[in-house]
């Protein structure tokens, strides 16, 4: 279950069904723009769901959300542009 | 669009580990620096006893089971006749310090070029809460329901203390890889300092192990589940006490390959 | 493929250690035991003189738990690998055995039995004959088990180990005791080509193919009973293998292994002299039990009769075989077999 989004200048790409609703990266974002959905996931968690116009202000794609997932469930900080370019 | 994957991890595998454990952090360090450094394809783990044993199922790199404590014996006998290979382990308190310490103290006293990540959460994760060679004085566990006394069983090991007696070991590092919240005025806010710090220290002993060096890096981590704290009350355990226990610092550095790296 | 063949007189540990290295040892990794430690010895010398270019890891351990760990590691990533020990080392390294049963990985001990239980004596025995043969390890695990009743033999064993170990990737064991190992014999040394072995599944780094796993955890039952019949058909196809000496008309039917049996074969020759129509059955592999080729050689024998240098083990497995009764000769705390006592009790 990936969601690459693609409509911002940042996206980060989840992969929802490794997400064990932890809250890591949604208190370690400095923006906040993770929170965890309202529905569950294969393993049974409310898994996280990225909103790039976060609650402090737009994702700066700083990469921390990928690095302290402990669950390797945000693969991956992408810019808009290239992954534009990529598709 | 193609989403970049780290190629020593299943695509769809899910970690073994509760949710929030630092444990999963620690691999999947473990698969960024083999990629960076790119030796996935040369890589061998070898598994210890504990909860890191179904690693297996998560990293995509050839792996060898250990018994319990033993891991740097089957370093050892897989370095000696693949040089070539980059074998390392991930072992937990007790696979390390309790049951396998012998091991340990001679593949690192013959600084046998291979790496230890030791996962430092101060119990016996795995089978449920146990006193650990590493547990603080006064730490409820499930085998000591009124708090460590050491007066008995004597203080905590300190391993990378004890490591540093032994000249041969080559990267000898303590850090916390749980990260640290931080109370804001509305919000607690979760550093990622040592999230970095960690994978510098993952990359910088598998640096070492390939300039032939023996490397040890103990992670300090949580067990939230044994701990039986809230996530964020076990991160805030690691800082307070786990990290005050356990000085993080770096203990030899002997081909410098952390100042290298900065 | 026998290149060339000398005759030369070697200590039993020599020849063990000279056809280790012909037959392509890659690994020794070792503890020091009586009386093992001579095999060891002469390892470290072939090793310090470059005998053979395969022959690239000489390694003193810090313990027999380290050693087993050390060969398992060895043998898991695809490389010919032994140690040497005694009992009280054996039982350090039951935890690997069974770990490599599991795992599949191969790996050859030389068990050179003294006497035991316990700390015992020095003097040979064959009291670990139950431990190598029902218990190596725990949850039923097990390896081949190969006897030598002589230096010849126990060199061309060792090469069978390496070739067994490596087609049915499990642990094999040499159980032998300390006379062959301290002995002087005449033998005929084959320097033949060192034995092929096939490692596309070792761990070594996937290489950029698929990876490779060396794992004894299943926690699913389901998969576990999978993997344990898959274990059990692979044992299945070992061969056992015996040696019958006067059998086919022996009314009384020595069954001995390992050097008891040549005291049970000097005995019987004797016993002819003398009218008494004597043979011996000796197993060569302990484990699988060669159990019919023991009820074939007995079926004309009127008294069967285990010699054994322990209080009676292996003639718990005569027993199960012939189903008859089956008398016992024991030498037990390190005493030799007495070829006159034999004689004594069997007239
Ligand atoms: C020989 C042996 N003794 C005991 C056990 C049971 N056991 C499994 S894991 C473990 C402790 C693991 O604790 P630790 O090494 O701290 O790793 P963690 O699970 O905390 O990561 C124990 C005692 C075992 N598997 N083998
Ligand atoms: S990249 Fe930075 S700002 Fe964007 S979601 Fe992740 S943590 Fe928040
Ligand atoms: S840190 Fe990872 S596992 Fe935890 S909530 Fe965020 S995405 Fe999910
Ligand atoms: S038991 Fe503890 S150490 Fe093991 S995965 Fe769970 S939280 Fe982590």
């Amino acid at each position: 279950m990936y969601h690459p989004v693609l409509r911002q200048k940042w996206d980060v790409i989840i992969d929802a069904d490794r997400c064990k609703g932890c809250e890591i990266c949604v208190n370690a974002c400095p923006q906040q723009n993770l929170e965890l959905s309202k529905s569950i996931n294969g393993l049974g968690y409310h898994y996280v769901e990225f909103n790039f116009h976060g609650k402090r202000g737009d994702c700066t794609g700083c990469n921390i959300c990928y690095t302290v997932c402990p669950d390797y469930s945000i693969l991956e900080v992408v810019s808009g542009e290239e992954a534009a370019n990529g598709s | 669009m193609q989403i970049k994957q780290l190629s020593a991890v299943f695509p769809n595998a899910v970690n073994s580990y509760c949710p929030g454990c630092e444990h999963g952090l620690l691999l999947k360090f473990i698969a960024m620096a083999l990629e960076e450094l790119g030796i996935t394809e040369k890589a061998v783990m070898v598994g210890s006893v504990g909860c890191s044993t179904l690693a297996f199922k998560f990293l995509n790199i050839d792996y060898v089971q250990a018994p319990h404590g033993r891991a740097p014996a089957i370093m050892t006998g897989i370095k000696e006749v693949e040089p070539e290979a980059i074998v390392f382990a991930v072992q937990g308190d007790g696979d390390a310090l309790s049951i396998g310490l012998q091991e340990l103290i001679y593949a690192a006293n013959r600084g046998i070029p291979v790496t230890v990540f030791m996962y430092n959460n101060m119990v016996f994760g795995m089978t449920g809460g146990q006193m650990a060679p590493t547990t603080p004085e006064g730490m409820v566990t499930m085998t000591t329901p009124f708090g460590r006394n050491t007066e008995k069983s004597g203080p905590p090991i300190y391993s990378c203390e004890l490591l540093s007696g032994l000249s041969r070991p080559s990267y000898i590092r303590r850090v916390v890889i749980a990260p640290k919240p931080v109370q804001l005025k509305d919000r607690v806010l979760y550093s990622s300092k040592e999230a970095n710090e960690s994978y510098k220290a993952v990359v910088s002993a598998l640096k070492t192990q390939m300039m032939g060096g023996f490397s040890y890096v103990e992670f300090l981590g949580t067990c939230n589940v044994n701990w039986k704290m809230s996530i964020l009350d076990s991160k805030k355990y690691a800082h307070n006490v786990s990290a005050k226990v356990y000085p993080p610092g770096l203990f030899r550095d002997r081909f410098g390959v952390d100042s290298v790296e900065s | 493929m026998r290149w060339f063949q000398v005759k030369r007189l070697l200590m039993g540990a020599e020849a063990i250690a000279e056809a280790a290295v012909d037959a392509g040892l890659e690994a020794y990794f070792g503890y020091p035991i009586t009386p093992s430690s001579e095999i060891m010895e002469n390892l470290a010398i072939l090793h310090a003189r470059h005998r053979s270019d395969k022959f690239k890891v000489y390694f003193q351990s810090a313990s027999e738990v380290e050693s087993i760990n050390l060969l398992m590691g060895a043998g898991a990533a695809g490389h010919i690998s032994m140690t040497a020990t005694s009992g009280p080392g054996l039982s350090l390294m039951a935890e690997g055995i069974s770990y490599a049963y599991t795992s599949e990985i191969p790996l050859v001990i030389i068990d050179v039995n003294r006497g035991g239980p316990g700390l015992g004596n020095v003097a040979p025995e064959q009291s670990d004959y139950l431990f190598v043969t029902k218990s190596l390890g725990h949850g039923g695990s097990k390896g081949i088990v190969l006897a030598p009743s002589s230096i010849q033999e126990a060199m061309g064993q060792v090469r069978m180990a390496f070739e067994l170990s490596f087609k049915f990737r499990m642990p094999v064991i040499i159980l032998t005791e300390a006379i062959i190992i301290h002995m002087l014999e005449s033998v005929e040394q084959d320097h033949q080509f060192p034995v092929n072995v096939e490692t596309s599944w070792s761990a070594r780094g996937r290489k950029n193919g698929a990876r490779h796993l060396i794992n004894s955890i299943y926690l699913e039952p389901s998969e576990f009973r999978e993997i344990k019949i898959k274990l059990e058909e692979k044992w299945k196809a070992v061969e056992p293998l015996s040696e019958c000496f006067m059998c086919d008309d022996a009314e009384t039917l020595f069954v001995a292994y390992g050097i008891s049996a040549r005291i049970a074969m000097e005995a019987a020759t004797d016993l002819r002299g003398r009218g008494i129509k004597a043979g011996v059955f000796r197993p060569i592999t302990l484990n699988p039990f060669p159990g019919k080729m023991l009820v074939d050689a007995a079926r004309n024998s009127r008294r069967i009769v285990v010699i054994e240098m322990n209080e009676g083990q292996m003639v718990h497995d005569v027993q199960y075989w012939v189903r008859r009764d089956v008398e016992q000769i024991p030498f037990m705390g390190g005493i030799y077999p007495d070829t006159e006592e034999v004689l004594e009790k069997c007239k």
